[in-house]
């Protein structure tokens, strides 16, 4: 009985303590929560953070969580309710006393007078109901710990309403994340599509599969680092630059022309495409050397002897068997000899072949590369960064777009430079070439006709590129053509920063575009060009007019 | 008898001896608090700080035989308890009679205690202990209330013996009177060199006094004030977990469990002196130096540095007489 009058003098007790408890806690804890936040907030205007509002946003809820969970989690007993208010009364233990010894089952010492023990629970619970708890537990709060959490507040709200400068450089870098995830996914196509290639020698398959893989991975798992990701693809860029061989450019162009001259002579319905084609003409050639007549014989082998003199760079194989060929073609051998030189000209070429595919993939990847760094290049230069990281980021664009520009210009002038061989093999063929070279590790470019995958930049893409070469400062030649029509090659060579050097070549978009053009404009009055193809390069020029 | 009976009884003879006891409330009250739990009190000051005046003039406010003892170096045990003497009677018979020594009283003071041989000090404590006297194999019992109230000089005063250990385990409180302020001083001379002297008037006797005893063990004490004196004697030993670091550092043994018994029955008694039927940790912790001091065996570094076993009670209820909440 006086048990439970005991218990019901003590609830409301119990209830304004947890108040001020809570209350207690909540201003103790708050001036630190909205501290963390604010510095927090402000550490976010220096140090670019992402989802910085979330964290602060997360940083008040654990802490409001945790106030809230402590607070109705850590509840007095009813027994410590009586000693917290013996303590705080000056109540000397009568209620935490008068608890313990009406409790049902309590031990109440055999020493203790009951008389004693009845007056004391009366006097327990007259003490009790005197109690007001409002009044007797007042919730007072330290000013200053209040005035904290106020200032505290008041910077959160001033940092949330002024602009974060760093918004801009998260937006960079979630753009460049974006990218790099847009290029990760192209070279994996790309190497998906040199796996399905079968003209690949499987090792050369395996390392070049291994090198894009690594690559789109590493893009993959970029954060935001345009540095990062322009050097990653700088590397691989620069090892393609190592295997990038430009005599086997030149050898492929030659084997065509061989191709289409072969078909010419010997009246093919067809002319064969490759190397392998071209060797299986020239073994139905040779499996009726009667059919040949002498005129076609002596064009079959001047056309090889011309053919020998280009591929010897490349492949003194190839150049000795297509000698032989031509020497046995031209001495009218026997049908058995010219099989036999058939043979061996047929083995070179397969293996030409091989070396032209991977040639081929190579300069696939070396585009993609090329074009990956652009659109990184971009994406950082259309961030808006602050002073600092602009021009970190300025630097290294400068330096890896040098590399990438110097070698698409290389792959765009071998194709280039090979359908003009072939569109004017009468008369002149005009290949404005530039040739790199240094220690650094030099790349072979050249200016080359327009292709699709050679139109890199609009004017609305960036202000500054990287120009391969100084126009003006190199040396000019002229090379007198292969053809019959004694075409003119021109070679341009400039100094150029090699790659894996800081660049300095970073110079305005229009001052460059001024220079191509300019190069080009004097290239078409001076060289014989097709009338279709002067538009083709005008209309070229005027797409990427700034 | 009542609590409220207890009260005005107690306020009674605190009041007459304030009439002549100037200033020492905390004393008087420590003295009476020993009385009525029936234990024994050993006051330590330097000479002349009323020490005697206050055990005498308990006695004449209590109305309750009183004897003094003044210890000396040449006393002998029989002149503190008695001894058989050898009696003829009027035939002519002769037989031995027993011949009480002082400490038979209700109120005994054994005045410089520490001035005596420790042989002679232990003849006290049997009577101290056990309210009884055994001479010849024959046990005297005393008369109640028993109570000793032993006065000494500090110890590093010449010519003084400490008193065993055990023997002071005996004495329910050990009391420091402290030398009386200059008000105080003012007081006394005023009283004591003047034509008229205080009159007491005895207001309360042995049966009164016996009966306020047994009120003051009947109180209430909880659980949670139980445990919390177990805990803080407990801790007075160094080798205990919950020993505070003075405790580890400076004392060489603590408390006895009589220790406890002294705490919590002197609780008691402050609590009905307070108004109260229960013990409260206040009470505990106002005994507490009284009670402990003289219990705690201190260690050399602790004499070395200073140290002294009420600074030593002191940590030890900031540190284990807490209320857990």
């Amino acid at each position: 009985m006086r048990y439970d009058q005991l218990l019901a003098g003590l609830k409301p007790i119990a209830r304004r303590l947890r108040l001020r408890t809570g209350a207690h806690i909540f201003v103790q804890t708050a001036w630190l929560a909205l501290g963390a936040v604010a510095l927090f907030l402000l550490l976010s205007r220096i140090v670019p953070i992402e989802n910085y509002l979330w964290i602060a946003a997360a940083i008040v809820g654990v802490w409001f969580i945790s106030w809230l969970g402590y607070s109705a989690l850590h509840r007095r007993t009813t027994f410590q309710v009586a000693q917290r208010a013996d303590a705080e009364l000056g109540l000397r233990d009568r209620l935490a006393t008068a608890l313990a010894l009406s409790r049902p089952g309590a031990t109440i010492s055999a020493s203790s007078d009951p008389a004693l023990v009845g007056r004391q629970g009366q006097d327990a619970l007259a003490h009790l109901q005197r109690i007001e708890p409002r009044e007797a537990f007042p919730i007072r709060l330290d000013r200053r710990l209040v005035g904290a959490a106020l200032i505290a507040l008041v910077a959160i709200g001033v940092l949330l309403f002024l602009p974060n400068p760093m918004d801009a450089v998260i937006a960079g870098r979630r753009e460049i994340i974006k990218t790099a995830q847009i290029q990760a996914q192209a070279l994996e196509q790309l190497a998906k599509a040199v796996e399905e290639n079968r003209e690949l020698d499987p090792a050369d398959q395996a390392q070049l599969l291994k090198k894009l893989r690594e690559l789109a991975e590493r893009l993959k798992t970029n954060p935001g680092d345009a540095e990062q990701a322009l050097a990653d693809i700088a590397k691989l860029r620069e090892t393609l630059n190592n295997s990038l061989d430009l005599s086997k450019q030149t050898q492929a162009a030659a084997l065509d022309t061989l191709a289409s001259q072969i078909a010419q002579v010997a009246n093919a319905s067809q002319t064969p495409q490759n190397a392998d084609e071209l060797a299986k003409l020239l073994e139905q050639l040779a499996a009726s050397p009667e059919s040949l007549s002498e005129k076609q014989r002596a064009g079959m082998a001047q056309a090889l002897a011309q053919t020998t003199a280009q591929v010897a760079p490349s492949s003194p194989e190839l150049a000795n068997a297509l000698t032989e060929l031509a020497q046995n073609l031209a001495a009218n051998a026997s049908s058995s000899e010219l099989q036999i030189a058939v043979a061996q000209a047929s083995a070179a070429l397969q293996d030409a072949g091989e070396q032209q595919a991977l040639q081929r993939a190579l300069a696939q990847t070396a585009n993609q590369a090329d074009a990956s760094l652009r659109a990184i290049a971009r994406a950082a230069n259309s961030s808006q960064v602050s002073d600092n990281q602009s021009q970190g980021q300025g630097q290294a664009q400068g330096q890896s777009q040098g590399q990438g520009q110097g070698q698409e210009q290389g792959t765009g002038q071998g194709q280039g430079g090979q359908g003009q061989g072939q569109g004017a093999g009468q008369g002149q063929g005009k290949v404005g070439g530039g040739v790199i070279g240094g220690g650094g590790g030099g790349g072979s470019g050249s200016v080359g006709g327009p292709n699709g995958q050679n139109k890199p930049f609009g004017a609305d893409d960036v202000s500054t590129v990287y120009t391969p070469f100084q126009t003006g400062q190199g040396q000019q030649e002229n090379v007198t053509g292969q053809d019959s029509g004694g075409g003119q090659t021109t070679t341009q060579q400039g100094k150029s920063p090699l790659p894996g050097s800081l660049n300095p070549a970073v110079v305005p978009y229009a001052q460059v575009f001024q220079q191509y053009s300019q190069i080009a404009g004097q290239a078409m009055e001076n060289s014989y060009i097709p009338a279709g193809m002067k538009d083709y390069v005008k209309e070229y020029f005027s797409a990427l007019e700034p | 008898m009542t609590p409220e009976e207890f009260n005005t009884t107690a306020n009674a003879i605190e009041s007459q001896v304030g009439r002549v006891i100037v200033g020492q409330r905390d004393i008087v009250r420590q003295t009476l608090t020993t009385l009525l739990a029936g234990g024994n009190a050993l006051l330590e000051g330097v000479p002349g700080l009323g020490k005697t005046m206050l055990v005498r003039t308990l006695a004449q406010a209590l109305d309750c035989r009183f004897s003094r003892i003044q210890f000396t170096p040449d006393l002998m045990p029989a002149d503190i308890v008695g001894t058989n003497i050898l009696v003829e009677d009027a035939n002519g018979a002769r037989h031995f009679q027993f011949e009480p020594g002082p400490v038979f009283a209700n109120l005994v003071l054994a005045d410089e205690i520490n001035r005596a041989t420790p042989k002679t000090q232990s003849a006290l404590l049997e009577a101290m202990q056990e309210h009884s006297v055994t001479i010849a194999k024959t046990t005297h019992r005393m008369s109640e209330p028993f109570f000793v109230l032993a006065t000494q000089n500090p110890l590093e005063m010449e010519g003084t013996y400490p008193l065993p250990e055990a023997q002071l385990d005996r004495f329910f409180f050990k009391l420091n009177v402290s030398f009386p302020t200059t008000a105080e001083l003012v007081q006394i001379a005023d009283r004591t060199t003047g034509q008229d002297t205080a009159r007491l008037q005895a207001v309360a006797n042995g049966m009164t006094i016996c009966e306020m005893q047994t009120l003051a063990r009947g109180v209430p004490i909880a659980p949670h004030i139980t445990t919390a004196a177990a805990r803080l004697i407990r801790a007075t030993h160094p080798d205990d977990a919950a020993a505070p670091e003075l405790v580890k550092r400076y004392v060489r043994w603590g408390s006895s469990p009589r220790g406890m018994q002294a705490l919590i029955l002197a609780g008691k008694i402050t609590a009905l002196l307070d108004g109260r039927y229960n013990v409260a940790l206040d009470d505990l912790r106002a005994v507490a130096a009284p009670t402990l001091r003289h219990r705690l065996i201190l260690n050399f570094e602790a004499q070395a540095e200073g140290v002294t076993a009420d600074q030593v009670v002191d940590d030890l209820l900031d540190k284990v007489l807490t209320v857990n909440d």
